[in-house]
């Protein structure tokens, strides 16, 4: 519709639902760094690299994605404030279902610290084009599953990530409404949002000629894999703007020591050390992991507590002077 | 660099300037032009992740995309300035995309280009105080506050 557009084409809003699970990967990724292809293609999951940013999602039918195609004048030219106004109705939608959600800068819905809308746009054809979700109920299991994860901890940790810091209209409300009765109220809030009148429409034949077109390019090789295919595995993941879940190794003579956090902020949401840390004696290391959590990611504070720590219980770590730990932490949040 | 700052979003005068796609080029003695995105650019795009230019010896007409980028979670495309051949990309900015950000006029630029009809493309450009009125203008049309300046942008007084 955005490849369609011409000067005469009016502002559309689309509301669809997919009919088949697929996994939906932003405009500059490459297959393989996020996602691992063989357990999509064993899961008979399709994967689509889509025209607009952000990370790679789990699509099913349990979501209500809602899209502008406009004419570029008539959308704020700032984006951030162009995501405000598009997320203006999706938040009272989901205000008038009970859910007390807020815009959460530069691009995100979160109510009780969880993400509730994912959001990405782009400049396509002769559109900007902004998109965005309503999310019935969300299964963090299959999207964990899929991950390219350096390790298990990598996993568990976006596993938890997800659990924690991601809802939907079920785990709000314990049940999700009819997709239909959302449909309904948004439309309302969106004629108030956009102070326009909402006309029914059809596709235009040169839109489906189009469609057609498009959709046959977007399934071949040349289009997912333009990027190139990165073998290497995910070391940074984004739960949401606030949240991320990353890993780095660190080289050791008795081995690598590998960290993996998740971040909340600027602080230590959960940490693991696996490898081979060097810790001694090593059974501190399941205490040092306790004390780091919630520590933020700076030098002095980090500094503060592993030198507290390794007094406090006769630790050390011949290898690594605590100063190298804290620029170790640093390196995995950077 | 002779400049103006409009809204603290800086004009180099001596650029020519597509205004509406927010690019400007330089002309090389050579006869080939370095392309870039303008400062007001890369605020209403804000912090930019991803930036990756057409390859070297592809021929691009002038309104083509040149480079697509992302920013937070917006992508859009660079729009060619000029009929040509890209000679040459900016490899700093494909591997520190926030260059775009820091340094639109200077180590920020995206590509260069061996420009085809270089006469008739420049005839729609701007340049000098015109292009520091076009900008005003614009600016005061899109209603754009200020330029916003990531830390580390490059300093202009």
């Amino acid at each position: 519709m955005a490849y369609a557009r011409t000067g005469e084409t009016p502002d559309t809003v689309v509301l669809s639902i997919p009919t088949e699970p697929y996994v939906c990967m932003g405009y500059h990724r490459s297959p393989g760094a996020e996602i691992n292809l063989e357990r999509c293609h064993s899961a008979q999951l399709p994967v689509i690299r889509r025209q607009t940013g952000g990370g790679t999602v789990f699509i099913d039918d349990r979501q209500l994605f809602v899209q502008w195609i406009f004419h570029p004048a008539r959308l704020p030219r700032m984006v951030e404030n162009r995501f405000r106004l598009f997320c203006q109705p999706l938040i009272q939608t989901y205000q008038f279902f009970g859910i007390n959600a807020f815009f959460f800068p530069p691009n995100d819905v979160h109510v009780r610290n969880r993400k509730i809308v994912g959001t990405g746009a782009g400049a396509i054809g002769n559109a900007e084009v902004v998109t965005g979700n309503f999310i019935f109920d969300f299964n963090p299991e299959i999207m964990a599953g899929l991950l390219n994860a350096p390790s298990d901890p990598f996993r568990r940790m976006a596993l938890e990530g997800m659990q924690q810091y991601m809802s939907s209209f079920r785990r709000e409300l314990k049940t999700a409404p009819d997709p239909e009765a959302v449909k309904a109220v948004y439309r309302e809030k969106c004629r108030d949002a956009l102070q326009a009148t909402l006309i029914p429409g059809e596709f235009t034949p040169e839109e489906q000629r189009l469609m057609a077109q498009l959709d046959e390019k977007f399934a071949t090789n040349e289009w997912l894999f333009e990027h190139g295919y990165n073998h290497s595995s995910l070391r940074r993941l984004k739960i949401h703007a606030n949240v991320w879940v990353s890993e780095t190794t660190v080289t050791g003579q008795n081995g690598p020591l590998h960290i993996t956090l998740r971040t909340k902020g600027n602080r230590i949401d959960d940490i693991t050390f696996s490898g081979n840390p060097g810790l001694q004696p090593p059974s501190r290391l399941t205490g040092l992991e306790k004390v780091l959590t919630n520590v933020e990611l700076t030098p002095a504070p980090l500094l503060e507590i592993l030198e507290a720590f390794f007094e406090l219980h006769g630790a050390h770590s011949p290898e690594r002077t605590a100063e190298d730990w804290v620029n170790a932490l640093l390196n995995c949040k950077a | 660099m002779a400049h103006e700052k409009i809204n603290g979003c800086v004009v180099i005068k001596d650029l020519y300037y597509s205004v509406n796609d927010h690019t400007w080029i330089r002309l090389n003695d050579d006869g080939t032009v370095t392309v870039g995105m303008t400062d007001v650019a890369q605020t209403l795009a804000g912090p930019i992740l991803h930036a990756k230019a057409k390859n070297v010896g592809a021929v691009r007409e002038k309104g083509k995309p040149i480079a697509i980028v992302e920013s937070g979670k917006w992508v859009g495309p660079i729009k060619s300035p000029v009929t040509g051949e890209i000679i040459e990309v900016n490899e700093r900015v494909a591997a520190d995309a926030q260059l775009l950000n820091r340094s639109p006029y200077r180590d920020g630029w995206v590509l260069k280009m061996k420009p085809s009809n270089l006469g008739a493309d420049i005839a729609d450009m701007v340049t000098g105080d015109a292009a520091v009125e076009a900008y005003r203008a614009k600016i005061s049309a899109d209603n754009l506050k200020a330029c916003t300046h990531i830390e580390g942008t490059d300093e202009y007084e």
